[in-house]
């Protein structure tokens, strides 16, 4: 039996951790000292995938509920590692802290699950998992009439994915009689072509729903600009990163069988979200619904990469894409979020409030812009070139002119709505009435992922090297 | 010690220095600081261009190895000589400037060589689209604080059109490299292992349709130039002084290094566009710059005309023509650093925009009308200035493979004589009015040198003119010359140069 635990062991720690935040939660005034105690557990829980993430090749537990493998435990780590990061970012005057820390855990717990989930069954309830505590999260500000809408739309949407999802693995189960997934496995199965087709593609659709590509992004504006602080960072971060991660197999796998449609399918997902992406936040006067828009646009660029997932440099961009993105999530989000009007809220910031507020927190405000480079992907922010370069050069590998067409106007499109806040944060404007506030913790934040992001822009090879290590 | 990396990243390391003094003590001038970090970047890439001719200085330095992409440095002669005069200028240019900058312009103007320096040395493609992208945040973030909406309107439009056409450059220096993967086994971005590609010659067209878009949205070539104008005219003349005179080289040289090197079967099929368009550019600008009543627009188009000269001479694919070319960038670079420093120098004293709006200033303003007049002349390319010899050398090789576009060029020198001409009749001639304050001696001393070059390189170009010929020679052997096309005449290699990087890959594919 404890053999068995060994590769879930980081997330049964995790449950457990779980369970003492609640505890210390209800027992403590302080916020911070449950953030600290969540965000301690999250990295030992870090500290032991580490070590899962050194093991070779794939491993079953469970009899093949569980199926470890590098890239699960990479992924893991991501997902655990934003979720510190989103919970870091959250101020302590919220209200109901001890539940979103509580739930972003849970969520997180999930994401984990998700990717290291070897049987349908996991596989569905870990996406729940993630995808109730996300609904939840949402809505966490009850007062806030916005957040509740957002919540409900959210929550409409993605149960409908949920039952569609459940759907396609219904028929799947059906045809194969066989648990197993992602790595499912349609060869004993000779006819019911059509049937196959549906099953996959509804699992296709459902992913792409909780990735956020178009066609299936309609909750993105709501959800991302009426979360609150560290609860946006965490949706559109790790949300993000364990739906692409999970995903990707199913890609894999879906594209032995399917190659022409599945590749036509993402062709479509992956060309109408960096298209539509763009065009939609460049329309925007609200900060965070720009932000949400350009965090579609860049599922569309990512998703580029699961065109032909079976090569190494495929794989390698999407990862080393996933983590730029996801880093500059959090710090923008972090950013836009420190931002309060004269009602101490967030949500209704415009582009145009940014005006001066660069003048009077500098370092914020560089550290800021440089996230919007990296996004934008000029130098010096060279990660973000760099990303764009690496899925260019999958792009070309795999024969998709037409991606690459996509991704040159959806960048040239970008860079206006990008390089305008940066324009109004620098500019002069004593009459704003916008002030940041923000803590030690949040400030530390995100000059520590500026410092990161710096880091990758002039040394790539750290994060490629660690990178080809998970070749699937 | 590799002075040419030195050199090429001292700039960035000024720039921090400056930054470093101006945050420790808020009211420091800088002014002085900065003319010696200049001085002291002018020394360097003197001692960096030793042993040019016969082995061209390299750096090199891996990044990401796996991907071919690596910090891979080359000087070759052309290469020198812009960086050479762009660091001689860039002194000038603080001296002139200087007492109006601020911290934040000497750090983004440092940033603004550096990549410059960047984009001319580098032979890794990517590494040169890296820096060429670098030029464009500086620029952004100088010009979009000021008040005007209509400058603010402009940037938006040059920093947008310049990102579209290098996306467009940088989809196909990937493909580039992804061809050679395909054929090699390994990624690259290094210009000496994409030489050797065999792509399908529709292909190759493709790709240098785009890697000639880019260059000629950032030159500006007729008709990618309606960035240019507005911002020339519109933005702070202090600052208009830098990138007027120093950024668009990239775009001409880029063509020059890159899609002459890289694609010698298909660009004879491509090169009557560059010249059709370098005419254009030639009319439009002059045509325009004639009824233009502002002087700093009427400039900015004057530019257009001259950067048309050298993409006539780069389409004709002739030695001597190319040859112009690269040294009318080089006199375009002292001309318009000159007439630019003037025309600040004007709407300063005058308080206006329009040349009009002061007449009489050889006698009210006699050095004024001194400069002005010799820089007129120069820009018009009279004998003994250095313009004559470069439009010289650029219309007669031209002729004799395009003569039709190089009659229709001479029109453009006529015209061009009559549009500057017209200029200085208006402000230097005719009833004095208006109050005009004549040049200090700082004044004179930025502007004296660069008259002294503009006329010792009008006088004897032959030394300048020896790196250059080496280059081209070398670069325009591999092109193939379609029919109707006279065959290049030959200049002898100099002694001793026969172990050129360049010179042993073209002699192996031409053996080969």
């Amino acid at each position: 039996m404890c053999a068995e635990l060994k590769p879930i062991l980081p997330e049964v720690i995790l449950s457990l951790g779980i369970a003492a935040t609640m505890i210390l939660s209800v027992t403590n005034k302080k916020s911070e000292i449950t953030k600290f105690f969540a965000v301690l557990v999250l990295g030992l829980v870090i500290a032991l995938k580490s070590m899962q993430f050194c093991c070779h090749g794939f491993s079953d537990a469970f009899s093949g509920s569980i199926r470890t493998s590098e890239y699960g435990a990479l992924f893991g780590i991501l997902v655990y590692l934003f979720a510190a990061l989103s919970i870091l970012a959250m101020d302590n005057s919220q209200t109901r802290i001890s539940e979103k820390i509580l739930l972003i855990l849970f969520s997180s717990l999930g994401g984990g699950f998700l990717l290291i989930s070897g049987n349908m069954i996991t596989w569905y309830i870990s996406l729940e998992i993630l995808s109730l505590s996300a609904y939840a999260l949402t809505a966490a500000d009850l007062k806030n009439s916005f957040s509740a809408e957002a919540a409900v739309k959210y929550f409409f949407q993605g149960a409908f994915i949920s039952v569609l999802i459940l759907f396609g693995l219904a028929l799947m189960y059906g045809l194969t009689g066989s648990l197993a997934f992602p790595n499912f496995d349609f060869s004993s199965v000779p006819n019911a072509e059509l049937v196959k087709l549906i099953s996959v593609g509804l699992l296709l659709c459902g992913m792409a729903f909780k990735i956020g590509l178009v066609p299936f992004h309609y909750w993105a504006g709501d959800v991302y600009q009426a979360a609150s602080g560290g609860v946006s960072a965490f949706l559109a971060s790790v949300v993000k990163v364990a739906a692409a991660g999970a995903s990707f197999f199913i890609i894999l796998n879906a594209l032995d069988y399917f190659g022409a449609e599945a590749s036509k399918l993402i062709w479509l997902l992956s060309f109408a979200s960096i298209l539509g992406g763009n065009l939609l936040a460049l329309f925007q006067h609200n900060l965070k619904r720009m932000l949400a828009y350009s965090a579609v646009a860049h599922s569309g660029y990512f998703a580029i990469a699961f065109y032909s997932p079976e090569l190494v440099a495929n794989q390698s961009a999407f990862v080393f894409y996933l983590i730029v993105y996801a880093l500059t999530t959090v710090l923008t989000f972090t950013f836009a979020d420190l931002i309060r009007n004269s009602e101490n809220s967030s949500q209704d910031i415009t582009i145009e409030n940014l005006k001066g507020l660069g003048r009077r927190y500098p370092l914020l405000a560089t550290c800021f812009s440089f996230g919007l480079l990296t996004l934008v992907g000029l130098p010096p922010a060279l990660a973000g070139l760099f990303g764009k370069v690496f899925l260019l050069l999958a792009a070309f590998n795999n024969g998709n002119t037409g991606l690459v067409v996509a991704l040159v106007i959806g960048a040239s499109i970008s860079c206006y709505y990008y390089l305008k806040p940066i324009a109004y944060l620098f500019s002069a404007d004593p009459n704003n009435a916008v002030t940041l506030q923000f803590n030690v913790v949040q400030k530390s934040l995100i000059c520590l992922i500026t410092l990161i992001l710096l880091l990758i822009s002039l040394c790539p090879v750290i994060l490629l090297e660690m990178l080809e290590k998970i070749a699937v | 010690m590799n002075f040419l990396l030195l050199s090429i990243f001292f700039p960035l390391i000024a720039a921090l220095i400056l930054g470093a003094i101006s945050y420790s003590n808020k009211n420091i001038k800088l002014q002085n600081t900065a003319v010696f970090m200049a001085l002291v970047q002018f020394i360097l890439v003197l001692i960096s261009g030793a042993g040019i001719g016969e082995a061209n200085p390299v750096a090199f330095l891996p990044w990401v190895p796996k991907f071919g992409i690596n910090l891979s440095f080359e000087l070759s002669g052309p290469a020198f000589l812009l960086t050479l005069f762009s660091s001689l200028i860039f002194i000038n240019l603080l001296v002139f400037a200087g007492s109006k900058l601020k911290i934040q312009h000497y750090f983004l103007l440092f940033t603004v060589q550096t990549s410059l320096y960047g984009a001319l040395t580098s032979v890794n493609l990517l590494l040169f689209y890296f820096f060429y992208e670098l030029m464009i945040l500086p620029i952004f973030l100088m010009l979009i604080l000021e008040q005007s909406k209509e400058l603010k309107r402009a940037v938006y439009k040059c920093i947008i059109y310049t990102l579209s056409s290098s996306l467009v450059m940088l989809a196909a220096i990937i493909f580039l490299a992804v061809s050679a993967y395909k054929t090699g086994g390994q990624i690259s971005f290094e210009l000496k292992d994409l030489l050797n590609l065999t792509l399908a010659e529709d292909t190759q067209r493709y790709l240098l349709i785009a890697f000639i878009f880019a260059f000629a949205v950032k030159s500006p070539l007729v008709p990618f130039h309606s960035w240019q104008p507005a911002i020339y005219s519109q933005s702070p003349a202090f600052i208009a002084v830098f990138f007027s005179s120093l950024l668009f080289q990239v775009g001409i040289f880029g063509v020059y290094k890159f899609c002459f090197i890289l694609f010698p079967a298909v660009i004879s099929d491509v090169a009557p566009l560059l010249s059709v368009l370098g005419v254009a550019s030639i009319l439009l600008g002059s045509l325009v710059a004639w009824r233009e009543l502002g002087l700093r627009k009427a400039l900015a188009y004057a530019s257009i005309a001259h950067i048309g000269f050298s993409f006539l001479g780069l389409g004709s694919l002739n030695y001597a023509a190319v040859s112009g070319a690269l040294f009318l960038i080089i006199t375009h670079i002292l001309i318009a650093a000159g007439l630019f420093i003037l025309a600040c120098i004007f709407e300063r004293n005058s308080k206006s925009t329009q040349f009009a709006a002061v007449g009489g200033l050889a006698k009210t303003a006699p050095r004024f009308s001194f400069f002005m007049l010799f820089f007129s002349l120069a820009s018009i390319s009279l004998p003994l200035t250095a313009s004559f010899v470069g439009e010289f050398m650029v219309l007669a090789d031209t002729f004799f493979v395009y003569p039709l576009l190089a009659s229709i060029a001479l029109l453009g020198v006529i015209m061009g004589a009559v549009y500057m001409l017209n200029i200085c009749r208006q402000m230097l001639f005719g009833e004095a009015h208006g109050e005009f304050q004549d040049l200090t001696s700082t004044q004179q001393l930025v502007l004296a040198p660069i008259l002294f070059l503009i006329l010792l390189l009008g006088i004897c170009p032959q030394p300048v003119l020896q790196f250059i010929n080496t280059d081209t020679q070398l670069v325009l052997k591999n092109i193939e010359i379609g029919e109707g096309n006279i065959a290049p005449r030959k200049y002898k290699l100099p002694e001793g140069s026969t172990n050129l990087q360049l010179a042993n890959l073209y002699e192996d594919k031409r053996n080969n």
